[in-house]
Order: structure tokens, then sequence, then C-alpha cells
């Protein structure tokens, strides 16, 4: 029973062959190239090869399972409340707009695939992102723009960048470097611009900037949680032809939390002031922070908007990208 | 005897933790103890099922449920519990749920209202022997200050409640061990659970 490729099948018919070639075996003549070997994929196949049924319908207790959820919402993997890659594609979108290709890669940022966001276009392997899109500047009039982490840049994005000045057709893309400090999506593993090893030992911390800017590029840094400042930028650099990147420099609102946590802090909370709130959806719809929640209050059927205490990170992006101003902190015991 | 616990939430909640817990506990027991996460994606916010099994070395000899073979689920999200059916069946499954919604936010993208309880409950009841609801997170903000504490009331509910087959000296000791910061507060939730499953789970 090997999983994905049949790497060892190959060699063990080979070998086997050799010996006896009429020795049967058996591999993925009868189980798929995809998904987990469990039960429900193991025992059809050994009903095959025995010729015998063990009576257990599969499908049919399947078919039950998907119609017990149907017209449920689906809940599809999102990125954390607070996470500052929420705010760098709603400010890159507010610049760049829906004709814009986007160039995915690997990391949490592979979330941004899902509505609403929209935006990982294609996505191929480590650093394949810049690279591609580097070749779809050349022949594309719509503007392409390559998403990349930090570690992932480290890992596989320095050569492409060093590419774009190199063999530099007059539209390359603009990179956006998502630095949150840390590769998030595995667990919060140190890299060269972390600051200290997998080992937990101190180094100095390898400067994006100053690697991009070695590598030919012309470099903006933006606060990930600043709307404002984000969309400057973005719109400066979008006038700027050769290679350019943007740092959206943000913590993982996790690892934040973390350090919170350590030292006996909470986070800020926000809440909707019912007043100013127009039920205009664009928190729950555009922005989509899983925090935010719109419910029914029975009878009318209203929907009222709320932010759940309990998931909020406090990273107060949904108060700039409210229109009406109706997001605000929570008072704190003791505060005015 | 063997046991399949199928514990189901949304990522942030503490099922990992809490499934961690509940093996640790069996383990104590020196039953044979198998599990898995199944978790990759999802940080917070996506579906996180977990396992635990645990028996004789004979009788559990693979970490994941099969289909249709949980004896006891646990879902710390309701809607969530409508997604494990798929490891439920009328004869053999009970069902604990926690009634604190978490609203993906498909629901609101989608336009595909969350469901009431009601509905979610008898979409399951073809699945289950017994469906049990508690409001262990509900509790878990009033009395410690966060919903988190929930888990451990839960799982306290299902021991006091006689619905999890392992005693409470091994679940107060998997506590201290899966929660090493927080223990004062998961064992006094966990005391809490023992008696809400008292009142609330105990079969008369």
């Amino acid at each position: 029973l090997e999983e994905l490729e049949p790497i060892l099948e190959d060699f063990v018919k080979q070998v086997a062959k050799e010996v006896n070639p009429n020795l049967l075996i058996h591999g993925k003549d009868l189980l798929p190239r995809y998904d987990e070997y469990n039960l429900e994929k193991v025992i059809p196949a050994l009903e095959k090869v025995f010729g015998k049924k063990l009576g257990i319908d599969f499908a049919d207790h399947r078919e039950r399972v998907a119609s017990a959820s149907e017209g449920f919402p689906p809940r599809k993997p999102v990125l954390c409340p607070g996470c500052p890659h929420r705010s760098t594609f709603y400010a890159v979108k507010k610049v760049f707009g829906n004709q814009t290709i986007y160039a995915g890669d690997i990391g949490c940022y592979i979330l941004g695939i899902f509505e609403p966001i929209n935006m990982q276009d294609f996505i191929v392997s480590m650093g394949a992102g810049m690279g591609v899109s580097h070749g779809i500047g050349i022949v594309s009039d719509q503007d392409v723009v390559a998403f990349v982490g930090d570690s992932t840049f480290f890992h596989a994005g320095m050569p492409p960048l060093l590419n774009y000045k190199f063999n530099d057709f007059g539209k390359t893309p603009l990179v956006v470097i998502l630095d949150n400090a840390v590769t998030a999506m595995t667990g919060h593993q140190p890299h060269p611009g972390s600051g200290f090893t997998g080992m937990g030992d101190k180094v100095e911390a390898v400067k994006i900037e100053e690697v991009a800017k070695a590598l030919g590029a012309e470099v903006r840094i933006s606060n990930a949680f600043n709307q404002k400042q984000l969309v400057e930028a973005l719109r400066e650099l979008k006038g700027i032809k050769g290679p350019k990147v943007l740092i959206s420099r943000g913590e993982c609102r996790l690892l934040t939390r973390r350090k919170f946590r350590a030292k006996g802090l909470t986070l800020p909370k926000f809440q909707i002031d019912q007043d100013k709130c127009t039920k205009c959806g664009i928190c729950t719809n555009n922005f989509a922070c899983p925090a935010i929640v719109k419910t029914m209050v029975k009878p009318e059927r209203e929907p009222v908007y709320i932010i759940d205490p309990e998931t909020c990170l406090g990273c107060a992006v949904c108060v700039q990208v409210c229109p009406e101003g109706a997001i605000h902190a929570v008072k704190r015991e003791g505060e005015k | 005897m063997k046991f399949n616990v199928m514990l189901t939430g949304v990522g942030g909640e503490g099922v990992l933790t809490t499934q961690v817990m509940i093996a640790r506990a069996a383990n104590i027991e020196g039953h044979y103890v198998r599990g898995v996460q199944l978790h990759g994606l999802a940080q917070r916010g996506g579906v996180i099922p977990t396992f635990v099994r645990f028996g004789s070395e004979k009788e559990v000899s693979s970490p994941g449920i099969m289909q249709a073979n949980a004896n006891l689920i646990l879902a710390f999200e309701p809607l969530e519990a409508v997604r494990a059916t798929y490891y439920a069946r009328k004869e053999k499954t009970t069902f604990v749920i926690d009634d604190y919604p978490l609203v993906p936010i498909y629901a609101n993208i989608l336009n595909v209202p969350y469901p009431s309880l009601n509905e979610i409950i008898e979409r399951i009841k073809p699945f289950a022997k017994e469906i049990h609801v508690l409001n262990a997170s509900r509790l878990g903000i009033e009395k410690f200050g966060s919903a988190i504490f929930g888990n451990t009331i839960l799982v306290g509910a299902v021991t006091g409640g006689g619905l999890l087959p392992l005693r409470e000296d091994s679940l107060r000791e998997a506590i201290k061990v899966s929660a090493p910061r927080y223990v004062e507060g998961n064992l006094k939730a966990f005391e809490l659970g023992l008696q809400l499953g008292r009142e609330k789970l105990s079969r008369r």
C-alpha cells in the first residue's frame, strides 16, 4: 500500500518479475494515485483481490452524509483573524483591482486563493511565482503582482529578483514581500531574517530590504496593518518601471498573541458601534475577517454585525476598512 | 474493549490539545492508544477532525476511525458536528455538542445563513444514538474568562456522565501534562464539567 506515485511498486515489480514473471502484483491498478489510503480505499481494493464482498456500502453512507450538511455554509480554510496578509491583500486589490495578474506562492498567503480575496491566480512551487510572472509581464498587457512570503523569498525568491534586473524587458512585475517575521504556515520556524536560529540562538537578522536593494530593486517598506501607508507605497511603486519591491511588514498575529500572553498582557479588542453601522457588509464580505460576524436577530430577522471578542486579535485593520468609522476599541477596565 | 472518540471543531478552539489530553489519559490507564490529527491549512478558522482510539493492542491497529464507527463524537462547534456524521451511525454513536457557534466567513460571502441549533440536531438525528448539547464554551467565558476552557468542561462532562470510559483521576493527570501553564484553571474547569455531566448526561 504505497500512497501517491508508484516508486517502490515499480522497483519491486522489476526485481520480482525477473525471478517469477507470473507473479501477480497489485498496486495502482486497484488504488488511486491521490488521496490518503484509508479503509474506504483499502477495503474495496482487497475485495477485488480476494473476490469477496464485506458488504460495507461506503458510497451510500457518503451520500447520506453529504445530504446532511446540504444547504449549510462551507468552512474553507481562512487566514487567521488579525492576519497581516489579509490587510496587505486588501490594499493591493484597492490599488491594482481585479484585472491584474496575481502570482501566488507557498505559504499562509496561499489562502488568498479563496473568495473574497481571489488573488492567487497561479501557484506552482516555491519561488516560481516571481519567476513565472517575470515572463507573463513580458507578454501580457495586464499589470502583474507577485506575492511572496519572507521565508520563501529567502529560500527561492532571490534568484528571480536578480533576474528581473539582469533581464529587464521594461515591464517587471511588482513583488510584494509579505514579511511576518517567521515561517508562519509550518509553525513559526525561524528564517535568516528572524534574528534567531532553529536552535533558538540569537543571530544577526538579515534585512530583506538590503538584500532586495543589492539585487537591483527599488524598495518601499510599509506597516502591514496600516492601510493608508500600504496604499501610498503601492501607488508610488505602480509608477516605477524596473524591478520594484514592497515589503509589507507585520508580525504574524499568533506570534504577537503568544508574546503578549507570555508577558501577561492581553491584545486590544474591537467592537462595532450599532448606531453608526449602516450594515453595508464591507467588513464581512470584502474584508472578511473571521472575527466579524453577521447574525440575524429575531423576530425581525434584522442583520446585526458584531465582532466576536473570543476570536478578535486586535489588529485594528477593520477600523480602517469601515467606511462609516463605526468600529472602535473596547475600553478596558479602568480606561476612560 | 475498544473505544473510538472523534473530536471536531475549528482551528484555534483547542481541539488538538484536548485530543492529546484524552489520548494521554487513556495511556495512563494502560490502554493501547492510537490517534491522528487532520490539520494542515487551518491555524485558525478551518475544520480540524481528530481521532483517539484506545483498547488492547490487538483491537487498535490504525490511528484513523473508519466511516460510521465512532463511539463518541465531541463537537466543539455545532455546524462541524453535522460534517462529523461521516464517522457516525445510529446504532453506535453518541454526540456531545458545544452550542457556541463560530460562523464561517462563507455564510456571509455566499449568503448561506448559519443554521439554527434545531436544524443542526435534526440533520444529525439519523446518525446518532444520543445527542447532547451543552453550553461549555459559554460556561468557560462566564466562569474562567475564556471559551477555551469550554474544552476541558466538555471533557469533564463526558467523563462525569459516563460517556467516555476513562477514570476521572487519569484525566486530571493528563490535564497536568497537557496544559502545564494553565493547570489550575483547567482542573477547575474539569471539576465543573464533571458536575455538569453528572447532572445532564448521566443515564437515569
